[in-house]
């Protein structure tokens, strides 16, 4: 590994296409060498804001978020025209989109003061609007969650004492719950998410209610209001379920086009 | 009652197999009609039927649970009752969303000389 990386680096030549080229070409940490030599060798190139750029990319596939934005920073001061400096503040916004910063991904795709008409302004239109939504979406999920929690919390305290045995509803339900968990194990990890936190939560759910109402007596307002509680919850969990493994344009699309 | 046990211990077996293997890719035994021969695998690239294949995996499972169902003397009938019906539930919402989706296409007729 050494020998062929001190390889490239010797065979590091002055144009940026060919070595972009190479690069591509080899695994992901030794094209990054490959590229770094010529960024050493070649510090005032006209390219190396590109350069930089590249290297940027290949560190956001590895999540290297961090990393990414601070060679975005270096390629920023190197002082690179008009249409590389959208680039690279497109980059630096994807980034924080990535990373699941959806607040501050909204800022930075508002911030890119792109040309109107321009595809960097058209990408970040359309990505700022997207990450405006999620950013929304998650601050209604976190608020929904601690609602949820501290329902939840309220009654595992009361009833702590009878939640063992479980009750009938939770072995009732127990074979169609596994039988969904192990079909979701083989699924991709945005729908396995899903489907886990939805079972998982649905028994938790059933276990605690199934337990709290065997130890009380409903009259008919109580009733409406245990009913009222459990469609919350439900539809809580269903919500926080979508949310959280990122399907909520995915469910959007299907309902309004058809699970086609 | 030990026979009902063993029964509905075989069909919550049964349909949860069904199930399984239906969407979990799963080896099965596949039957080839234009070729006229079995085949174990996954997929297959040709014209094939799973159904039977399917069938004798289900059985086989159904078989299994309905001893193990049966030489479980406490298991409630209620609940294997219930568990019966939902993972039943569970194939028919299966199926129904699967055959909704469904657009058969036939195949292209070989090509016959002009009368």
């Amino acid at each position: 590994m050494i020998a062929l990386v001190a390889f490239v680096l010797l065979q590091a030549g002055d144009d940026f296409e060919q070595v972009e080229v190479e690069a591509v070409q080899l695994p992901l940490e030794q094209g990054l060498a490959r590229m770094d030599a010529f960024i050493a060798q070649h510090p005032g190139h006209a390219e190396i804001a590109r350069a930089l750029l590249w290297e940027a990319q290949q560190r956001i596939t590895q999540e290297h978020f961090d990393d990414a934005r601070a060679l975005l920073d270096r390629a920023q001061q190197s002082k690179p025209d008009a249409d590389l400096g959208f680039d690279l503040a497109l980059t630096r916004a994807d980034s924080f989109a990535l990373e699941r910063r959806f607040t501050d991904a909204a800022l930075a795709y508002e911030s890119l003061n792109a040309p109107p008409g321009s595809r960097w302004a058209l990408q970040a239109s359309l990505r700022g609007a997207a990450m405006r939504g999620e950013s929304a979406r998650h601050g209604v999920m976190n608020v929904v969650a601690a609602i949820c929690a501290l329902l939840i919390g309220a009654r595992v305290v009361r009833r702590r004492r009878v939640l063992w045995p479980p009750p009938e509803e939770v072995m009732w339900s127990a074979p169609v719950l596994l039988a969904l968990c192990l079909a979701a194990l083989t699924r991709p990890a945005t729908e396995r998410t899903a489907v886990l936190v939805v079972c998982l939560g649905g028994l938790g759910l059933l276990w605690l209610t199934g337990a709290d109402l065997r130890q009380r007596t409903l009259r008919r307002w109580a009733r409406l209001g245990e009913l009222l509680q459990a469609v919350f919850l439900t539809a809580s969990l269903l919500f926080c379920a979508i949310v959280v493994s990122d399907l909520w344009a995915r469910v959007a699309d299907t309902f309004a086009a058809g699970t086609e | 009652m030990t026979a009902t046990r063993a029964a509905l211990g075989g069909a919550t077996g049964f349909f949860a197999a069904w199930f399984l293997s239906s969407v979990v890719p799963t080896p099965l035994l596949w039957y080839l009609p234009l070729a006229g021969r079995f085949v174990f695998a996954t997929v297959v690239t040709e014209v094939g039927m799973d159904f039977y294949g399917r069938l004798l995996l289900c059985l086989a499972v159904g078989g299994g649970t309905a001893l193990l169902a049966r030489a479980w003397r406490a298991a409630p009938v209620k609940t294997l009752g219930a568990w019966t019906l939902t993972t039943l539930a569970l194939c028919v919402a299966l199926e129904v969303t699967v055959l909704a989706r469904r657009n058969p296409v036939p195949l292209t007729l070989p090509a016959t000389s002009a009368q």
